[in-house]
């Protein structure tokens, strides 16, 4: 179960070259919104509504100013800097916009990164190649990212979202560059592995398309989450 | 998949960034380990010249006097000290055949055939088949010097060791030197005896090889050398000293011992005086057992009463008592206010009991003139014509009188009225020879005529009651052995030197190549580093996504750190490996510069670069620990970034939240934009305030001047950057209409500000080559002193003038004048107003930064108690002076005070205290005495750049203690009228020709030690210079990477119709903003650091220098911007448009 109770979120304004005191930006105002195993849900809003920030809060990434954020019965925000890794390693899946994979490694090394962490076994291995076989990937394992196409890189980012087989999958406008085919593609891969796994899923998103097919839709608005 | 792996990737698809991490890496360990590679191989060096030059001489034995040549054939007796040759070794001069070039320090041997034997090579056959005649060996850099080839001729000048101290009564003053005239038989070959020495210098070789015969011909010392070397033992622990002292003999340490009155054997010295040592040891040889009594012979010139007078008469000091106790002894002693006559004397003066006798004697004085003196006696009784009132025995004796059959034969050492000898003293001397014609009491003779050569010219060693009366040879055998038992090699003036093992020890030298380098080198390091670092963090920040996905799936900030730095320790590694192959190279480029550019600093071109295994080792390990701290360090600040930050390939964001769950226990939080502008310029605060209190510290003295200029301008330029860091950081300004290049300019300097960090380590590379440049340059020093002003380097003097013989006269006098040959009319215009401050020197290490070895044996000087007292000369960097008035208006007197431990005052060149000696004021230096025993000389205050650097300066009267053997003085320094000191100077020369008198221009000495100085400084300058290289390399880097990261905006601008002159402008605006910056603090932070030093020296500005970085940066500036340029006009418009 995903809880997050009256979170609040604010940042200081840029500074101001008069020196005056920034003003302070509320992003988040007393978000609440409660999510349980096998539920999905989109989130829309303007671009600087605080949706990716409610995202990074919800994993860990970022803290909020007020509020709780609750996984299970864990709180990530009161573990210390090891415990709060080891939350993400093991509890939460990112897919980014960008994707981000390691130019570096092959698209299998790509998916096996979050096993670096406790060492990769072969059971790590095996399901690696299973979730590329899934998401169509099987013949590329040994490609490099520069030798994919936008969906492909975003295929492997999902696969690897999911190889530790966390309880909760955060995306942050993963179809946000693709083109519109591609983009259905990706959802249809993103949904159909969510009902598979029943991982809970919350979509950061542009796309109406997406988010219309994610159990729940909540839209930010001037920081405040509405249904 | 593990860590390692996902590093070895990183590793293999970064490889460009990588290779550029490597080559920081390598530039800095090249360096460092270089730089230590050129201070073992200038060891390695300096040894092996040294030993080299010494051939297979192990052990010098080396005497103040003259041993018997037949020692060495003793002490090779046994084989145990493996070959041994005797010669005799002088200090000279040589001139060509017609006196017109001229070389000092010159070594004159006179060698053998066992002295070529000794070291391996073939005696030189001559016209009879053997080295002898007027032939000479001359050394190749000698030959050079004066254009010899062989059948040349060539002058040997060669100061004439008297056996008789030139300051008694029968030594001679007027003994200038020996000049020998020879043919060069051979011009030896640069190596084996070509370059033979015996002391470590590792300046040419100036010698000249002479038969021995010959020298010991002129020398006056048949059969004698006061030199022996010995080849290697064969027992390593073999104790040369104790084999030289087994087989010493009393002959060797000048002493003899001849049959007396009364069955008495008197010691006797061959230099007419016995020393206090040598008496000593000759008490504690006899023991309690036998008595023994001083007797003090001095030749009076007359003895008077009334109008009557004996000329030339020996008088005797004697303990008459004890001489004589049963015979005129038996009444008692002489009174010290009594002379008792023999009886000859008192017919000639028609003396009784009672008269009172003037006796007039001879002394010399300091100015070596002869002084008359007299002395009142009252004649206390008058001795038969037998026994002690005739006896020659009391006489020790003296070359030119005792070995005459009349006096009108004589030859003495002072002036001889021969009208006044009548046939009467020719009788006498014909019956009694030098038997003394009248008795005082030892008392009165010792108060009258010692002298610190002795208090008696012979020890009289009475019979022992009851025992055997002879005084035979068997007895003087017996006696002779026991007195040689009793002897010190130190008491003989003999020292045995391990020179092989000195040479080794010295090679040490006073300079640390090693760490010199190190420190010249030390901002190329940090150059270095600093690429390094801005390559790595170059790196780093290309990779910044990663760094947040891993940690974004759960890999700890700790694990990342690690991850990266398993990358950078590989990196490391084998930037480390490559740097070990450059250090070598470096090593090699910096011994080239040794040998030639830079050949000012060491005086010799014999440096061969001499990597060592460990040496390179240690480099490479310092390099790699220290490129990985710079590694940890960039990693610290991306590890410092937040999640979301990193994401977005940012490494600051904004008002950026926390990463830690616990912030509070983790205190890991993201500092605000405006909490890091401010903390900057809390920095740049913090470091000014510093810099200042380090130099108001270096002012005040309470600091070290070298701390206070490498603090203060570490710190100005610290606090230039963390300023410069903050105004990276400040908040947009609103834009103003202006110009477009304007706007350009600006727009670019703005881009600057995009990577803020990298922005400020290019900027540091520049400052940190700047402020060497100039800082070294301010301290570089072209003043040569000048003869109108007192306190400077040369105190004011316009000649100083070297001799290779000690110099008895004072020039200043009408005696010194006459005798020298300077009374002549025509020479009076040319000396006129001239002065002279003479010194007394004991030749020995060159204690000055020409010298590279360790000097072990320092050349000591002590200016005279005239000089002393006047004072006003050079100017002082440091006294301890605190406690009288007197020392501190005149500094030169502290070398007359007086420590309760012994020590001896001494006054050194701050500059040969500091980098020769490596001691500071107030230390006590150890130096050998005349016999080798240790001399504690305390430094009681510097001189400021002077051009005594090559001597330690002590007072004339512990000088006199120390070293009693060195007469007169070697160093006249003459003021006079600069117009006229060329002519002076020849004059001089040539008056003062036999004595090996050398002239030079004090300030020409004191460019040499400059010379050595600035080359030192230029040798930091072009390190510096090479940092500025790194810097350009730097600067190009983080420019040309700015401009692909940019590469959308350069597009963009290009899309709308910028020309290649604007994308210049815009890049120009970048590189001019970090080059004007790094200029600006590095040259402003030199002058702030070297602001004492400018201050004390007078010196203005270096402008030059200062113009000269400028252009020279500008001018990487501009390449700088046209390598960015161009690898922006080759992206291509569209793909960069579309460009993530």
């Amino acid at each position: 179960m995903l809880r997050v109770e009256h979170l609040s979120k604010s940042f200081d304004g840029p500074p101001t070259a008069s020196g005056q005191a920034p003003e302070r930006l509320d992003v988040l105002r007393d978000v609440t919104l409660s999510l349980k195993p096998g539920d999905s849900a989109s989130i829309v809003g303007a671009s600087g509504s605080g949706k990716s920030t409610l995202l990074y809060i919800c994993g860990g990434l970022d803290r909020p100013t007020a509020g709780t954020v609750t996984l299970g019965d864990i709180d990530p925000h009161t573990l210390d800097a090891k415990a709060l890794a080891a939350f993400r390693n093991r509890r939460v899946g990112f897919v980014f916009q960008d994707h981000c994979l390691l130019p570096q490694c092959s698209v299998l090394e790509n998916v096996l990164t979050p096993t670096i962490v406790t060492g990769t076994t072969a059971d790590d291995l095996d399901r690696a190649r299973t979730l590329l076989d899934r998401v169509g990937l099987s013949k590329r394992l040994d490609h490099r990212p520069a030798e994919l196409s936008g969906g492909e890189k975003q295929r492997v980012a999902i696969a690897r979202a999911l190889v530790r087989q966390p309880a909760l999958l955060l995306c942050d406008e993963p179809t946000g560059n693709l083109d519109r085919e591609t983009a259905d593609s990706v959802t249809a891969l993103l949904l159909e592995l969510h009902a598979q796994l029943q991982t809970i899923t919350v979509v950061v998103t542009h796309n109406p398309d997406l988010a219309a097919r994610c159990g729940r839709q909540f839209r930010l608005v001037d920081g405040k989450l509405a249904q | 998949m593990t860590p390692t792996a996902l590093a070895l990737r990183g590793l293999r698809y970064y490889w460009r960034t990588n290779l550029a991490v490597v080559a920081g890496v390598a530039i800095a360990v090249s360096v460092l380990a270089g730089a230590l590679v050129v201070g073992s191989s200038v060891k390695a060096s300096l040894r092996d010249l040294a030993v080299s030059r010494l051939g297979h001489t192990d052990t010098l034995i080396a005497s103040t006097g003259f041993v018997r040549t037949a020692l060495a054939a003793d002490l090779a007796k046994g084989g145990d000290v493996g070959a041994v040759a005797g010669f005799i070794a002088l200090d000279g001069l040589a001139a060509d055949g017609t006196n017109t070039r001229r070389a000092a320090n010159v070594a004159i041997y006179g060698v053998d055939d066992a002295f070529f034997a000794f070291h391996g090579v073939p005696a030189p056959a001559g016209d009879d088949g053997t080295f002898g005649g007027r032939q000479a060996l001359v050394s190749p850099a000698l030959a050079s010097d004066l254009g010899l080839k062989v059948g040349d001729s060539i002058l040997a000048r060669l100061p004439s060791p008297s056996v008789v101290p030139s300051a008694t009564l029968h030594g001679r003053r007027d003994a200038l030197g020996k000049t020998m005239r020879a043919t060069v038989r051979e011009v030896l070959p640069p190596t084996g005896l070509g370059v033979f020495a015996l002391r470590p210098n590792q300046g040419e070789v100036r010698a000249i090889y002479l038969p021995l015969a010959r020298l010991q011909r002129e020398v006056e010392r048949p059969e004698h050398v006061n030199a022996i070397v010995t080849g290697r033992a064969r027992d390593p622990k073999m104790d040369v000293a104790g084999l030289v002292k087994a087989r010493l003999g009393l002959a060797n340490a000048g002493l003899s011992l001849r049959a007396a009155s009364g069955g008495s054997i008197s010691l006797e010295s061959a230099s007419g005086i016995i020393s206090a040592k040598a008496a000593a040891a000759a008490r504690r040889a006899l023991g309690a057992l036998q008595s023994s009594t001083p007797v003090f012979a001095y030749l009076a010139h007359t003895l008077r009463i009334g109008e009557r007078d004996i000329p030339y008469a020996v008088v005797a000091g004697v303990e008459l008592d004890t001489l004589d106790p049963t015979g005129a002894g038996a009444t008692g002693p002489i009174r010290d206010d009594q002379i008792w006559l023999n009886a000859w004397a008192a017919e000639g003066l028609g003396a009784k009991v009672g008269d009172i006798v003037t006796l007039g004697y001879d002394v010399w004085d300091d100015a070596g003139g002869m002084a008359s003196r007299d002395a009142t006696l009252t004649v206390g009784g008058i001795l038969p014509m037998t026994g002690l009132g005739a006896d020659p025995t009391l006489t020790p004796d003296f070359p030119g009188i005792s070995d005459r059959t009349t006096v009108a034969d004589w030859d003495p050492s002072f002036p001889v009225d021969l009208k006044r000898i009548t046939k009467r003293d020719e009788d006498y001397w014909r019956d009694h020879k030098a038997a003394p014609k009248a008795l005082v009491s030892y008392a009165t003779a010792d108060r009258l005529w010692a002298s610190r050569f002795g208090r008696m010219t012979s020890l009289r060693m009475l019979p022992v009651p009851g025992g055997a009366t002879s005084n035979g040879p068997e007895a003087q055998a017996s006696l002779a052995a026991r007195l040689t038992e009793a002897l010190s090699l130190e008491d003989a003036g003999i020292v045995v030197q391990p020179v092989r093992q000195k040479a080794i020890d010295a090679s040490e030298g006073t300079t640390d190549f090693g760490q010199y380098f190190f420190y010249f080198s030390f901002f190329l390091v940090v150059a270095a580093l600093l690429l390094t670092g801005l390559f790595f963090r170059v790196g780093i920040e290309q990779r910044l996504r990663e760094i947040g996905l891993l940690e974004a799936i759960g890999l700890p900030p700790s694990g990342v750190r690690g991850l990266f730095l398993r990358e950078g320790a590989v990196l490391a590694a084998v930037g480390s490996l490559a740097g070990v192959a450059g250090a070598i190279g470096y090593a090699a480029l910096i011994m080239l510069g040794l040998r030639t550019w830079w050949v000012g600093a060491v005086g010799t071109t014999a440096l061969r670069l001499q990597p060592d295994a460990l040496t390179l080792a240690a480099g490479a390990v310092a390099g790699f620990v220290t490129a990985l701290v710079v590694i940890l360090l960039m990693l610290r600040q991306a590890g410092r970034a937040p999640v979301p930050a990193l994401l977005k390939g940012a490494l600051e964001a904004g008002d950026a939240p926390p990463r830690s769950g616990r912030p509070t226990r983790s205190g890991r939080q993201a500092r605000p934009a405006r909490a890091r502008v401010a903390a900057a310029w809390g920095r740049a605060a913090l470091f000014t305030m510093v810099a200042a209190g380090l130099l108001l510290a270096g002012a005040l003295g309470a600091i070290a001047e070298a701390g206070a200029f490498f603090g203060a301008g570490a710190c100005a330029m610290a606090a230039g950057l963390f300023a410069l860091s903050a105004w990276l950081r400040r908040p947009p300004r609103t834009p103003v209409p202006g110009a477009a290049w304007r706007r350009l300019l600006g727009l670019g300097a703005a881009g600057a500000r995009a990577r803020p960090g990298r922005s400020v380590l290019a900027c540091s590379l520049i400052a940190f080559a700047a402020f060497v440049v100039v800082a070294v340059g301010a301290f570089r020093r072209e003043e040569t002193g000048s003869p109108d002003d007192a306190a400077s380097g040369t105190g004011g003097y316009t000649l100083m003038a070297e001799s290779v013989v000690p110099l008895m006269f004072d020039p200043a006098t009408t005696a010194g004048r006459s005798q020298y040959g300077l009374d002549s009319p025509d020479l009076q215009p040319t000396l006129a107003g001239a002065t002279f401050d003479l010194f007394r020197v004991r030749p020995g290490d060159d204690g000055s930064c020409l010298n590279l070895y360790r000097p072990d044996n320092p050349r000591i000087a002590a200016p005279s108690p005239a000089f002393v007292a006047r004072g006003g000369r050079f100017t002082f960097a440091a006294t301890i002076a605190a406690v009288s008035d007197a020392e501190r208006s005149n500094p030169w007197r502290l070398l007359d005070r007086r420590f309760d431990d012994g020590a001896v005052p001494a006054i050194l060149d701050a500059t040969s205290l500091q980098y020769v000696f490596h001691a500071a004021l107030g230390d006590d230096l150890v130096v050998p005495g005349t016999g080798g025993e240790p001399v504690r000389l305390r430094v009681v205050a510097t001189l400021s750049h002077s051009v005594f650097q090559s001597e330690i300066l002590i007072g004339d009267a512990a000088f006199v203690r120390l070293y009693p053997q060195q007469e007169g003085h070697r160093l006249w320094m003459v003021d006079g009228d600069p117009s006229r000191s060329a002519a002076l100077a020849k004059v001089l020369e040539d008056r003062l020709t036999d004595a090996g008198l050398v002239v030079i221009d004090p300030a020409e000495r004191l460019r040499s030690y400059q010379a050595v100085e600035n080359t030192y400084l230029s040798t930091f300058q072009a390190l510096g210079a090479l940092g500025l290289v790194l810097g350009t390399l730097g600067l190009g880097a983080v420019v040309v990477r700015n401009v692909l990261e940019r590469r959308r905006e350069m597009a963009l601008l290009a899309a709308v119709g910028y020309g290649p002159g604007d994308l210049r402008l815009l890049v120009a605006g970048e590189v001019g903003l970090i080059v004007i910056v790094g200029v600006v603090l590095g040259t402003a932070a030199a002058l702030v650091a070297v602001q004492p030093a400018l201050a004390r020296q007078g010196g203005g500005l270096p402008l030059a220098l200062i113009g000269g970085v400028v252009v020279a940066v500008a001018a990487s500036g501009v390449l700088a911007t046209l390598a960015a340029t161009a690898v922006a006009s080759r992206l291509p418009l569209v793909a960069s448009l579309k460009s993530e």
